[in-house]
């Protein structure tokens, strides 16, 4: 028999909050696997988020989400101000040590009747104090942003609200760096099974068994279904599905903050520029019973799309490169809750479970993790060779003339431009490889070679071509993003053979 | 920083064109810079027959009529710089590009030809809904990884869209025993030549389904089956008409777009109906110097038709450069008028002969093609795949002289004709 992997603390989910433990975790002389079952991190719930690192007047607005999610209690609510704020602030450390990318982007809530006018000057009164609102007339609101509709009779605006950035990037980078600082990460590693032994718990995965004495489950969409592996789940979840509509850089600038129309229940963040120049149009939430539902519907994108019309006219469905779904998922005990809890048994399994917000929490969720984890008996030694920084695979798009004469000068890779939409080179693919990524998605995601206007139809080929050859494998194993996700099934002449052969048979 | 004469942005059948005649005119420096591995654009994966047929009077290959060019060019030392793309174009015609081997050149150039060609609309640009897993490609993107890397996606395929790229693929994929499922249409004609249903669809006895849509995609990790419904007038589904088809693969070949990305850069005014740059009658844009010809222009359905209008563009960069190229006193604006898309160029001098390019909406039959008063033709039958061709001679023009600045192209019919198109 095959001797168990041992590890100190396991961590199942290679998503925000099961990275950024890892992260928090590599801070010490720890022995830590990540597991994760998909072919990637960032390639569950996590993908599908806003990318939206926000302040506290958020809360007041995302009130619309948590009328249709049910009760929220106000001591939870506190605490979740809390919780955010000082995620907010880790994040802006964050940002810098790890280089993801991130913009920060102004609110603009807009009213265009008497009732909504009134809704402004109520979160004006409440909230100005704490967030340097503004509130502008008409004029004004043109003057900032010309392009919003000419119905808008006020404004509420808040020039730093946010730090806008891609869901994956932040990801990853936390997964770099947890890596470079010794955290073991498993890939295609799915759990099945948990048993408690006596000090220790075995874990059972689709790679192997691994035995460990503490647990962190952050397994996002699957967190009570883990949970439930290992004892009683006190906890469950009401979840919601939104579509989000990105647009082409051509727009981008139209407008250069968040869009938006005052609290109404499931809608949030009407248009949004993005970390990289386009704009994001969402969100229109409706409650599914099924949390892997990722189908797009068309009544559903139309939706957003004319509600993101009645604040920008200009835009129109042409302007629509892609589209996909997000999950929000709350705790349905109280929607501003943040599970963090283990079954009363087993104070060595953790689970910790999406919510929402689910980026701006995450640092400050991970300390509390590995406070609890500390609590109960986790040795926490600092490492005095913890590498806080991550350096990001150079965007050969992002830099000046000279600075790409003379990046080509030191490697000719850089001078293959593969990705005619986003000017992604040969190089950075390379690079991306060499930092893990083994599917298109998983290139995609780290170099944006696919997410330009053509969809990945002229650098696909080639980025097929350079995974087949960097992995050594052959062109037909190669997926979009693992599992039976191959994207070229056959050689030329393969089905001409297997059926000549098929029809001689039959001939004889 | 370098000076070329005439630079040429793309060498497939456009930029190969106008290079040759720019070349061939006397220019004496000439630079086509291409991002691709080989000149020849598209025409390299198109390995099947039916090019040249107007141009060379013969039936070629794609793969053939590009090396025509190609050879033409190599023999008149138009420099060609390959793999190399282009990261900027300004308005006042410097150029910046990179490739492996020079790094990042920028060079300055007496005129510029934009020939970038078009892209394929995607599924999104169609706001196709359900999931999106592995097995969805654009009718190019096929024919290249079928016809160049030598892969097929897969052995049950639907086809969305009737262009002629998707219809072409039909019969290539059938030709390698892939099962064509359907090819669906969302209008009730094909959008493809005529030529193309026969040989294609009909002669390989694949389902064509007109008037019918995909609805939905299905599939987690790779296509699984995808539901097609009929729609109605408004081409909306009629609900009750949903019909699952199982398959491993979509093809979507719903249109193609013009690729002016770089003459954004540049300044050129585009046209939103044609999806490219406002030209004249030389195929000047709205910038002095830079002048457009082929797909990049506005979507052709044959080559031929491209090559001669890369290569008018050729001609005038050429003669730009040599100072002589006269813009007209006058300047007609050219208007499209009834069951007409639009119209190329948008102007001209009426001075001298020149050919108009237009595209009709609707299928219809029994026409009169009018442009103002001065031309006025009767057609059989007029399709949105075919474009018109008109041909206005010195003797026409010569009847718009007084005072006109503005002539409507149209082309009225007796018949609209919504329903199939009898091919005979």
């Amino acid at each position: 028999m095959v001797k168990p992997l041992e590890t100190e603390v396991l961590i199942i989910g290679g998503g925000i909050n099961g990275t950024a433990i890892a992260r928090e975790l590599s801070k010490y002389k720890i022995d830590v696997t990540l597991v994760e079952k998909e072919v990637d991190v960032s390639f569950g719930i996590s993908k599908g988020s806003n990318g939206q690192v926000y302040t506290g007047l958020e809360m007041a607005l995302s009130l619309a989400l948590k009328k249709v999610a049910g009760t929220v209690s106000e001591e939870m609510e506190k605490a979740k101000e809390r919780i955010c704020d000082q995620g907010y602030r880790l994040w802006e450390q964050m940002f810098h040590e790890l280089e993801i990318p991130y913009r920060v982007v102004g609110l603009m809530v807009i009213a265009t009747n008497a009732e909504e006018f009134q809704k402004l000057n109520a979160m004006h009164k409440q909230y100005a104090k704490n967030y340097g609102l503004k509130i502008l007339g008409k004029e004004e609101i043109l003057s900032i942003e010309p392009n919003v509709t000419q119905e808008a009779i006020a404004g509420l605006y808040e020039p730093g609200h946010m730090m806008v950035h891609n869901p994956f990037d932040a990801v990853i980078a936390l997964a770099e760096n947890a890596k470079d600082n010794g955290i073991r990460i498993l890939l295609n590693c799915e759990v099945s099974a948990i048993t408690k032994g006596k000090g220790f718990q075995t874990v059972e995965t689709s790679n192997g068994r691994i035995k460990t004495r503490f647990i962190v489950n952050a397994s996002g969409r699957y967190v009570d279904k883990i949970a439930a592996m290992a004892g009683p789940c006190g906890f469950g979840f009401q979840c919601f599905k939104g579509h989000l509509l990105i647009t082409d850089k051509n727009v981008g600038g139209i407008v250069n903050n968040v869009i938006t129309t005052p609290p109404l229940p499931g809608i949030a963040k009407v248009v949004q520029p993005t970390v990289d120049g386009n704009l994001r149009l969402g969100t229109l939430y409706e409650e599914t019973k099924d949390r892997f539902d990722h189908r797009t519907i068309l009544s559903g994108m139309n939706e957003v799309m004319e509600r993101a019309r009645s604040l920008v006219p200009s835009l129109s469905p042409r302007d629509i490169i892609t589209y996909f779904t997000g999950t929000r998922m709350f705790s349905n005990r109280d929607a501003a809750e943040y599970i963090i809890e283990s079954p009363k048994e087993n104070p060595k399994f953790i689970s910790v479970g999406p919510g929402m917000p689910g980026f701006t929490p995450a640092p400050a969720i991970a300390k509390i993790v590995v406070e609890r984890l500390e609590n109960e008996g986790l040795q926490l030694v600092e490492r005095r060779d913890f590498n806080p920084y991550r350096k990001n695979i150079t965007r050969f798009s992002s830099l000046s003339n000279p600075q790409k004469a003379d990046l080509i000068r030191r490697e000719a890779s850089y001078g293959h431009v593969l990705c005619r939409c986003e000017h992604v080179t040969e190089a950075e693919v390379v690079e991306s490889i060499r930092r893990g990524a083994t599917t298109l998605d998983g290139i995609k995601f780290r170099t944006r070679a696919g997410m330009g206007r053509c969809q990945g139809g002229f650098c696909g080929p080639q980025v097929v071509e350079i995974l087949a050859r960097e992995l050594n494998i052959p062109v037909t194993h190669v997926t979009k993003r693992g599992g039976k996700s191959r994207l070229l099934l056959y050689q030329t002449k393969e089905l001409l053979k297997t059926h000549r052969r098929n029809r001689d048979d039959a001939a004889c | 920083m370098q000076h070329v004469d005439v630079a040429v942005i793309g060498a497939g059948p456009a930029g190969l064109a106008a290079a040759v005649k720019a070349r061939a005119s006397g220019v004496k420096k000439v630079v086509v810079i291409e991002r691709t591995k080989y000149p020849g654009g598209l025409l390299e994966q198109c390995i099947h027959n039916g090019f040249g047929l107007h141009y060379f009077k013969e039936d070629l290959t794609g793969p053939e009529y590009a090396a025509r060019f190609v050879e033409k060019a190599r023999d008149l030392n138009v420099d060609m710089r390959l793999d190399s793309m282009v990261l900027n174009i300004s308005g006042d015609r410097r150029i910046s590009f990179v490739n492996k081997r020079d790094g990042l050149v920028t060079l300055t150039a007496g005129a510029i030809v934009l020939a970038m060609g078009c892209r394929e609309r995607t599924g999104p640009s169609i706001m196709l809904a359900g999931t999106r897993p592995a097995g969805i490609f654009t009718a190019g993107t096929a024919q290249r990884y079928i016809n160049i890397e030598g892969f097929i996606p897969g052995k049950e395929i639907v086809i969305l869209g009737s262009g002629d790229v998707g219809m072409i693929m039909a019969k290539r994929l059938s030709l390698e025993d892939v099962e064509v499922k359907a090819v669906v249409e969302i209008l009730p004609y094909v959008g493809g030549l005529i030529r193309n249903e026969v040989q294609c669809i009909h002669d390989f006895e694949i389902p064509l389904m007109l008037g019918h849509t995909v609805t939905e995609i299905h599939g987690r990790d790779r296509v699984e089956a995808v539901t097609v419904a009929k729609v109605d007038k408004n081409r909306q589904p009629i609900v009750g008409t949903m019909k699952r088809i199982k398959c491993d693969t979509l093809l979507l070949s719903v249109g193609l777009i013009p690729e002016n990305e770089l003459s954004r850069m540049a300044g050129v005014k585009l046209d939103s109906t044609s999806g490219g740059p406002i030209v004249d009658e030389t195929m000047q844009t709205s910038v002095p110097g830079i002048f457009a010809g082929g797909n990049v222009v506005h979507v052709h359905d044959l080559v031929d038709h491209v090559t001669e209008e890369a290569e008018a563009a050729g001609a005038s960069a050429a003669k730009y450069i040599m100072g002589k190229l006269k813009s007209g006193i006058r300047k007609l604006n050219l208007k499209a008028g009834e069951n007409i898309k639009y119209v190329i160029p948008h102007t001209i001098t009426g001075e001298k002969e020149v050919i108009l390019y237009a595209r009709v909406k609707e299928p219809a039959m029994k026409v009169r093609v009018k442009v103002g008063n001065i031309f006025n033709k009767p057609l059989r039958v007029v399709r949105p795949s075919e474009m018109l061709k008109i041909h206005l001679s010195p003797r026409e023009l010569e009847k718009g002289r007084d005072g006109l600045t503005e002539l409507v192209v149209s082309c009225v019919g007796k018949e609209q004709q919504n329903k199939k198109i009898n091919i005979s």
